[in-house]
């Protein structure tokens, strides 16, 4: 295009032609904004009608789809500028939605057709806490495919730092490394922000106003859609999945240890709701087979027969069969062939069967009654590894191909030895992050959430228990159902034990959760339980029912299932006024309308 | 301001009913360790900052935990002087509730850490069992009242300190909202609150009221925002030196703040301190800055209406005029260690605090010796403005006792207390601090040890220079008046002042920025060196720097009327 038909002489036209020779396209794209700014804050008789029917009209007059601006914000800089930018884009005409990183879900990002990136630094060249999340997010493994998204970043800094609006650099690469566009480069700023800050805000929504003209190809996956390869693997065939990510739940001092686990199940086509659970299976601690091949004098190199086939033994003890617990398998099969007069005896009798498994392992088996064991008799008293089954807390409409578990580390000290949990601490101590482990889906058409999306929901689920209720939140949340729900939560203290806490005030702000009530059993003289808060809330948890509510508990069999049975009870009683005998009714008719549903253990 | 938006502060406090807001609801949520947004900032003016322990954010963060959440308790001591029967009873305290510490201030209150949300009530009644309160130790009204713990003359101490008590009860808040929350005090049915002084919307920021009585500046006068200096004549009081404006504290990048000494104005005489204190505030509460709570402090009400208009404002509020200024002197802003006697006979052992921490360490038994000081003491216990103590008033003949508790628990004499050592003060800042970009109490002290390499080196081991460290630069260990101060920048990056006075009357100004500790001794060992061959006899190092140019005394003088 030649200059010298626009609004200049020709040494103007000149002198633009030779500033404007060898500029790529991005700075050009670049200076039409920077230009429609100037002319944004010029008088308005100094701009010429071409000039005006250039950038700023029509940013004006082709709608762009949506802008979503995320900020990352310390002491509130970039937060005023995010803010100046969307009344800035409304004007323009643009639909835009400002979002705090600090509570942004990073998952969303593949929702985002037009992003821009207001960040700052701080610490040593370190995001703000605030945008410590999205940051990492980003960078992990987990990072979504972004190449349908059109970005821009502004970097808020000090240059007197060495790094320099770092943490505005890592975001521009990092999205330009997810695949995403960037439209106008990207721009750093000084303590002194203003200026440059204004520069890139025009730039960009000009930038943003020329590219709408050809819609972005979204191809925004449907969330919803399960997988199209039916789930070939199960509990024969279970699906090796990695871990990405491996968190101690419990504080600092905490008497508690929970690990909350988040597996991929990409490719495997599993699909999962919430209220299924996962099985998964365990594998020996080299600790306890070393101590069981010294007991027995193998070496471990032998060669066995196995259920799966001819192994070596050290192989089928890691994998293939249990060490921990006892089982009352192996004292039969031990007896017969230790011919022990004393396990005979034990065998004669349940009760007494009972007291000797609690705690025992086989080492204490075979270290009480020794006897010569060779390697297939070995094998043959043990009990073939099964899986163990965990609530899944996560719910595949939110976090799609991954899995969420929450696990209670068991460990404890009996017969002279620390025992671990077979399944739980191969998930504590010999798995980390990125390694894989065998796991397949366990359904419960038994535990979930009501067909009516309106109807109130009524958790109580202290400890590990509570980890359908996180799927069940998630759930609710993206399918945006409106019923009320009020979580009754316990564990031990208050200040380490509080599972989720940070994602129950998200949801109680959001009102995803409506009501929660705690109970932490140590954190005072006398111990207080679930119960005791349901009781508390008699009156409200009754009308609750009354209006419909389903009621479901999930965790600890042994005493809590039976507390909160009971302290239900007592509270229909109360609050309706009626006999135990009527009560008992009311519970039934819940149970069979399928509105009082447990998941315990 | 009119039309203006006010700052959020401002319509948390109209709303608040007197400083009630719902801060008996927020202690009954049993879902977090938290108090609601606004309750945080009312809670202050009860003397209490929600904090969470710092070190533990990330962790926690990752771990779906909210942050640690604990509250630190400012105590009211005006004049910082406690019996012994108070100090057992906080000692109790700092362990019962708190983290086992306790930090002595540099405005001579006490402070305790780690304090959770439900142990706040029960702590904050206990202290109010013992005489103390915490009420108004914080907040945008008149804060712990300072008054120089002078052992020397008894007499003349006795009246300042009185009137310190005096000055604190006279600007207290009269809500009795403190009372109902942490005492169980009722409301008396039909007794609407009033707050004749400050008005239900309280001061538009802090305000800091400090007396001293010359030779000695250690509680830095100049700093508060109100100071009076006494003046004597044959060993009696005559009246009081007023000087207004003084405030440290200032924001990076933000031009319009900045530290400020206080400016002498005039001379009161005893009787009119009252009313002088109540015309600076009255006219502080009526124009003080309430858009923009970083312009708000006293001395930018001064800047932008001018000092004279001021002084003319007080006297129009006072009916009277001040006399001009009478002549004093300051020779020091630290503080003597050791024993003296004071004209009472009776005597008086300033103890050496790092940073004011108050805790028992492997060989060095602090906690425990002043612990078992109180028991036998049967003087009072005195703070000094820079974060030291004072176990005051004891009788000859119980000298060795007390000696006795604190060799024992190896806090006598201790080989490291250089001079440098002992001129140095360092503010809370993390693992506390919402507010500290880098470490300084717990920091210092390792750095104070690398320096006196090279202090020992130059053989300056002995010398007293001021030195002095704040996590941000809101300076609430001075460090604008160190004669080396560092303000912190980011996690170990401090920037480096020079230039102070030694009795506080001369701001530092900045020497070099964002130095990491080795910057810091290649800095400074040069400089001392320098100063070990050329100073000349009795020259201060803060005098030093200035006469050899290393730094610029831009810094606004103090000006005396
Ligand atoms: C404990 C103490 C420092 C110490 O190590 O001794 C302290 C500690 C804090 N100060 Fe200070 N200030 C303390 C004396 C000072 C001083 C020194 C003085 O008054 O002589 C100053 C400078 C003088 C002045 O006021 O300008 C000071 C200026 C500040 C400021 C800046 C005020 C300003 O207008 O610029 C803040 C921040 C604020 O108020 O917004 C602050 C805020 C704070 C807070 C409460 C942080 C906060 O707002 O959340 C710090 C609590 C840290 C902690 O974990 O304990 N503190 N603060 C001192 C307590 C004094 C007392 O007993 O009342
Ligand atoms: C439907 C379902 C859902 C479940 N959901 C979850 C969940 O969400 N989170 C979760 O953590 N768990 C959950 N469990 C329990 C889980 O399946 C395992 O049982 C648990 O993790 C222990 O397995 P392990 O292999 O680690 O321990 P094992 O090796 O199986 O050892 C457990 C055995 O050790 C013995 N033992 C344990 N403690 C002691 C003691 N103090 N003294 C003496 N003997 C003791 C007992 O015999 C106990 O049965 C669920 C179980 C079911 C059936
Ligand atoms: C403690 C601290 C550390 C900082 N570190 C850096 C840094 O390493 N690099 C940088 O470019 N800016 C740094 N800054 C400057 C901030 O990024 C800058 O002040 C920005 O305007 C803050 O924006 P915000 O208010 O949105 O957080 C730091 C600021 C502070 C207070
Ligand atoms: S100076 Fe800054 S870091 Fe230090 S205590 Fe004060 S506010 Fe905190």
């Amino acid at each position: 295009m030649d200059l010298k038909k626009g609004p200049f002489n020709d040494k103007q036209a000149e002198k633009l032609q030779e500033a404007l020779s060898g500029l790529d396209s991005g700075q050009l794209q670049w200076l039409s904004g920077y230009f429609s700014g100037i002319i944004q804050n010029a008088p308005a008789v100094s701009a010429t009608p071409q000039q005006q029917n250039t950038a700023a009209p029509q940013a004006a007059a082709s709608k762009p789809q949506k802008l979503h601006i995320l900020f990352g914000s310390h002491t509130g800089n970039s937060e005023g500028l995010a803010e100046n930018l969307a009344t800035f884009a409304k004007e323009k005409g643009i639909e835009t939605e400002v979002s705090d990183m600090a509570s942004f879900k990073g998952r969303n990002l593949k929702k985002i057709d037009n992003l821009a990136v207001i960040v700052s630094t701080h610490g040593l060249g370190e995001p703000p806490v605030q945008a410590e999340d999205l940051y990492n997010f980003i960078h992990s493994k987990k990072a979504p495919d972004l190449s349908h998204m059109k970005f821009s970043v502004l970097a808020l800094g000090d240059s007197s730092y060495v790094d320099f609006c770092q943490t505005g650099k890592d975001f521009d690469i990092a999205l330009e490394k997810l695949g995403a566009q960037r439209i106008g480069p990207r721009q750093d700023c000084d303590v002194d922000y203003e200026e440059d800050a204004e520069a890139w805000q025009n730039s960009f929504i000009n930038a943003l106003a020329q590219t709408s003209d050809q819609p972005a190809e979204a191809e925004t996956p449907n969330e919803l859609a399960a997988p199209k390869a039916a789930a070939k693997f199960s509990r024969k065939n279970p699906f090796e999945a990695t871990i990405l990510e491996k968190i101690e739940l419990n504080g600092r001092g905490s008497s508690k240890e929970t690990i909350h686990l988040e597996l991929d199940l990409e490719g495997s086509g599993l699909t999962y709701e919430p209220g299924d659970a996962l099985g998964v299976y365990g594998a020996n601690s080299e600790y306890l087979i070393g101590e069981v091949l010294k007991a027995t004098k193998l070496s471990g190199n032998e060669e066995v027969e196995t259920h799966q086939g001819k192994k070596n033994l050290l192989e089928a003890l890691t994998y293939d069969y249990e060490l921990t617990p006892l089982s009352k398998l192996s004292i039969t099969k031990y007896a017969e062939l230790t011919e022990s007069k004393k396990l005979k005896e034990i065998l004669s009798d349940n009760k007494k069967i009972q007291d000797y498994l609690l705690g025992r392992d086989v080492l204490d088996l075979i270290q009480e009654e020794p006897y010569k064991l060779n390697p297939d008799e070995l094998i043959s008293v043990l009990r073939k590894n099964t899986p163990r089954m965990y609530s899944i807390a996560s719910s595949q409409q939110a976090v799609e191909d991954e899995v969420h578990l929450l696990v209670s580390v068991v460990r404890y000290e009996a017969f002279g030895r620390n025992k671990e949990g077979h399944c739980s601490t191969t998930l504590a101590d010999r798995l980390k992050v990125d390694d894989k482990v065998k796991v397949f889906v366990d359904k419960n058409s038994r535990f979930k959430l009501p067909q009516d999306p309106e109807a109130p929901v009524i958790m109580v689920g202290p400890g590990t228990g509570v980890a359908p209720f996180r799927a069940f939140m998630q759930h609710k949340e993206v399918a945006e159902n409106k019923g009320k729900s009020w979580l009754f939560f316990g564990d031990r203290n208050f200040r380490t034990d509080f599972l989720y806490q940070t994602e129950w005030q998200q949801y109680l702000d959001e009102g995803v959760l409506t009501k929660a009530d705690v109970a932490f059993s140590r954190d005072q003289e006398e111990k207080q339980y679930v119960q005791h808060r349901m009781l508390e809330n008699g009156k409200e948890l009754y009308d609750w029912l009354e209006q419909g509510a389903h009621f479901y508990v999930c965790g600890d069999a042994t005493r809590m299932a039976k507390d909160v049975d009971n302290a239900l009870r007592e509270i229909i009683q109360q609050q309706g006024g009626v006999t135990p005998e009527k009560a008992e009714e009311y519970i039934k008719y819940l149970q069979v309308s399928k509105r009082y549903q447990t998941d315990i253990y | 301001m009119d039309g203006q938006k006010l700052s959020d502060d401002e319509y948390i406090k109209d709303k608040s009913d007197y400083l009630r807001g719902t801060i008996k609801e927020s202690l009954r949520n049993p879902l977090t360790g938290a108090l609601d947004p606004d309750d945080v900032k009312l809670i202050k003016y009860h003397g209490s900052y929600q904090q969470y322990d710092r070190d533990l954010d990330t962790e926690r963060k990752k771990q779906k935990l909210e942050p640690l959440y604990q509250f630190m308790i400012r105590v009211r001591t005006p004049g910082g002087i406690t019996t012994p029967g108070q100090w057992i009873a906080l000692d109790k305290l700092s362990d019962q509730y708190g983290n086992s510490t306790m930090k002595l201030t540099t405005r001579q209150s006490f402070q305790f850490h780690g304090i959770f949300k439900n142990e706040l009530k029960p702590t904050i009644k206990a202290i109010n069992d013992e005489l103390l309160s915490t009420l108004a130790t914080c907040g945008d009204v008149n804060r712990n009242v300072m008054c120089n713990p002078n052992p020397y003359q008894s007499k003349i101490h006795e009246e300042v300190y009185a009137l310190a008590g005096e000055i604190s009860e006279h600007f207290l808040p009269k809500t009795s909202a403190y009372h109902e929350i942490w005492l169980d005090k009722e409301k008396v049915a039909g007794t609407p609150d009033k707050e004749p002084l400050y008005s239900e919307h309280y001061l538009p920021r802090k305000f800091k009221i400090g007396l001293t009585i010359p030779p000695n500046n250690d509680i830095d006068v100049f700093a508060n925002d109100l100071g009076f200096i006494a003046i004597e004549e044959d060993n009696e009081i005559v009246g009081y030196n007023v000087c207004i404006g003084g405030g440290l504290g200032s924001t990076f990048g933000e031009k319009s703040t900045y530290p400020r000494l206080a400016d002498v104005i005039g001379f009161v005489p005893k009787d009119k301190v009252i009313a002088v204190g109540e015309a600076v505030i009255t006219i502080q509460r009526d124009y003080g800055n309430r858009v923009d709570r970083k312009n708000a402090r006293l001395k930018y009400t001064i800047d932008k209406h001018g000092l004279q208009w001021f002084v003319d404002e007080i006297e129009n509020r006072l009916g009277s005029k001040m006399e001009k200024p009478r002549a004093f002197e300051f020779n020091k802003n630290g503080d003597e260690y050791g024993w003296v006697k004071g004209t009472n006979d009776k005597w008086f052992y300033t103890l050496f605090i790092e940073h004011g921490r108050i805790k028992d360490e492997e060989g060095y038994r602090l906690k425990k010796a002043l612990k078992e000081v109180a028991e036998i003491l049967k003087g009072d216990f005195r703070l000094t403005g820079n974060q030291n103590l004072i176990i005051a008033n004891v009788a000859e003949k119980n000298k060795k006792a007390i000696e006795a508790v604190l060799e024992k628990n190896g806090v006598l004499n201790n080989e490291k207390l250089t001079g440098l050592r002992k001129s140095s003060m360092a503010c809370v800042a993390l693992n506390t601090c919402p507010l500290a970009f880098a470490e300084a109490e717990r920091y210092l002290p390792s750095l104070v040890d690398k320096l006196d390499d090279i202090m020992r080196k130059h053989n300056l081991q002995d010398d007293e220079i001021n030195i002095r460290m704040t996590g941000c630069p809101n300076n609430c260990a001075r460090s604008s008046l160190g004669e080396i101060g560092f303000v912190g920048r980011a996690p170990g990056r401090y920037n480096m002042y020079l230039g102070a006075s030694h009795n506080g009357d001369r701001l530092n100004s900045l020497y070099k920025e964002m130095l990491s500790e080795e910057n810091i001794l290649q800095e400074l060992d040069p400089i001392l060196g320098s100063y070990a061959q050329e100073r000349e006899p009795g020259e201060e190092f803060g005098d030093f720097v200035i006469r050899k140019n290393l730094v610029d005394t831009t810094n606004r003088p103090l000006q005396i009327l």
